[in-house]
């Protein structure tokens, strides 16, 4: 393989998806086209990796971990990604619009583009903020995308369905959230060796004074004031 | 070259927005964790230290000064001075001011760090009299940058941990025992980074009294764990009195359930307009212009912080 034009493509393609200007070519089916969309989606996942090194920070990855991380990071984004891409698929449906699930999938691997730059999400206090924004970027892009494969006189229909799917699938994640967590923990103390802190907070409440004097204080003592949350 | 020169210093100014909370994160990733578990022993330690029950407790005044320090040992003239009057007035004060509120680890710009060198040198110009002005913005900047991560959910606990550990440090290096008070007195930036320090004192069991002199603080966690909150401004530093609340939703009156508004609520929290004082230069709450009274910003300010912590002395 070259892997010099396959980088190059894979810029162009990300560029293009980014600046809302799809190129018909980018949703066929060849091998090259899985592997391009797949490229963009992961350096989407290792930017905002970069993002949350606050969440690295506090548990402490490094070196092999890191790059294991890095790849749990991305086997998350994907699945998340591929069950988007179905909840969307069926939601075209209804519209009478019958294509290969895996064309739809790839779209939406296409549409991370954006986040190329969620690394800025690692900015203090507006960070979060940009991050939205990228993420409403992608559901752009996902449109634009979308309106190389259906007419375009259909284009409020298609952000209807994408604004629809995108709902949907929240919806869905939201309810599967706990055994999705589990598994999540499990396979990264697996991975790590250790266990998995989501959050400054959770790190703090193990190891933050009020905690340790918590379990090592006699019942009853009175610690200071009340806890904020 | 005007067009790329301007480029390259917006540039430079993003990277460092970017990179500002990594101070923070390394220094809890190679220590940080660490010196919380020890600090917590100290805590628990120093709470079952018997005490001398004839022992009349102590305030201590903990000083964080605004966005344009640059290092621990070196603090503005004004400010030195603003310390020595509050000493003369309330005398059983023990004021604590060599903290440097905007690094996690308590290092001044000019101290052991890699940037160290540079600063040094840019210090160096100070001296020349442009070179002062962009030597005050670039450090406001730099500053104002670790006010956000203080204020930022992400990196805020850490930042304050190292923080409210420096604090600790100092106030048990001065005698501080459990029934003592903390006073944070913080102008300006400085008041965030008392805030958020603020939550791992009083969970400490601290008595913690926030004192802000035209503060620009959100509604940070910790002002939950103080037992007075004092917010003096202003009536013409906008800076505090209408730009905080718009970066900093948690302080606009309708956010009801913010940790600053339960404290209003709640009787815990004052906000006093002490004069018509600008946020900073001729006619700030440390300048020598006179007030259509005789008397000048200077000395208002003086005897309004007085006032508030001869009260917290009784």
């Amino acid at each position: 393989m070259d892997w010099s034009r396959f980088l190059l493509r894979v810029v162009e393609t990300a560029s293009s998806v980014a600046r809302g200007r799809p190129d018909p070519g980018m949703v066929d089916g060849d091998t090259e086209s899985w592997l391009v969309a797949l490229a963009i989606a992961f350096v989407s996942a290792v930017s905002g990796m970069v993002a949350h090194a606050g969440f690295l920070a506090i548990n402490r990855v490094q070196g092999r971990r890191l790059v294991a991380a890095a790849v749990l990071a991305f086997a998350q984004l994907l699945v998340a990604l591929a069950f988007q891409g179905v909840v969307l698929w069926l939601c075209l449906l209804p519209l009478g619009e019958v294509m290969p699930v895996g064309t739809i999938v790839r779209v939406v691997l296409l549409s991370t583009a954006p986040l190329w730059w969620g690394a800025i999400a690692i900015a203090p206090y507006v960070g979060p903020l940009v991050g939205r924004v990228l993420w409403a970027w992608t559901l752009i892009a996902l449109v634009g995308q979308l309106g190389v494969l259906l007419p375009w006189e259909r284009r409020w229909q298609i952000v209807l369905v994408v604004a629809v799917a995108w709902l949907a699938a929240r919806l869905a994640a939201a309810l599967v959230d706990p055994p999705v967590q589990w598994v999540r923990r499990r396979v990264w103390r697996s991975v790590m060796g250790a266990p998995m802190v989501l959050s400054i907070d959770e790190q703090l409440v193990r190891e933050a004074p009020v905690a340790v004097a918590q379990k090592l204080a006699p019942p009853g003592r009175d610690l200071g004031h009340r806890v904020a949350r | 070259m005007i067009e790329g020169l301007v480029l390259v210093v917006l540039g430079t100014a993003a990277l460092a927005w970017l990179v500002s909370p990594v101070e923070s994160l390394v220094w809890w990733e190679r220590r940080g964790a660490r010196e919380m578990e020890a600090a917590a022993q100290e805590y628990l330690a120093a709470m079952d230290e018997p005490g001398d029950a004839s022992r009349t407790p102590r305030t201590f005044l903990v000083y964080l000064s605004g966005i344009a320090a640059f290092d621990d040992n070196l603090i503005a003239r004004a400010e030195s001075l603003l310390l020595r009057r509050l000493q003369e007035g309330v005398p059983e004060l023990t004021i604590l001011h060599e903290i440097y509120p905007y690094a996690v680890d308590n290092r001044g710009l000019i101290d052991d760090r890699r940037s160290g060198r540079f600063w040094r040198w840019f210090a160096g110009w100070q001296g020349h009299k442009r070179f002062a002005a962009l030597f005050n913005l670039v450090v406001n900047i730099r500053n104002v940058y670790q006010v956000m991560v203080s204020v930022d959910p992400r990196y805020g606990p850490v930042f304050s941990a190292g923080i409210a550990q420096t604090i600790w440090r100092q106030v048990r290096d001065a005698g501080y025992a459990p029934q003592d008070r903390i006073v944070l007195l913080g102008w300006s930036g400085g008041a965030q980074i008392g805030a958020g320090a603020a939550w791992y004192l009083g969970a400490a069991g601290a008595h913690v009294t926030f004192l802000s002199m035209g503060g620009i603080f959100h509604a940070d966690p910790g002002l939950e764990r103080c037992e007075r909150i004092i917010h003096l401004v202003g009536t013409r530093d906008w800076q505090a009195r209408w730009f905080a609340p718009l970066v900093f939703p948690g302080r606009r009156r309708w956010v009801k359930r913010s940790s600053w508004n339960r404290a209003l609520a709640e009787g815990r929290a004052t906000q006093r307009f002490i004069g018509p004082f600008k946020h900073v230069g001729r006619g700030s709450y440390l300048s020598g212009k006179r007030l259509p009274g005789g008397e000048s910003c200077f000395a208002v300010t003086v005897a309004a912080l007085v006032e508030e912590l001869t009260a917290e002395s009784r």
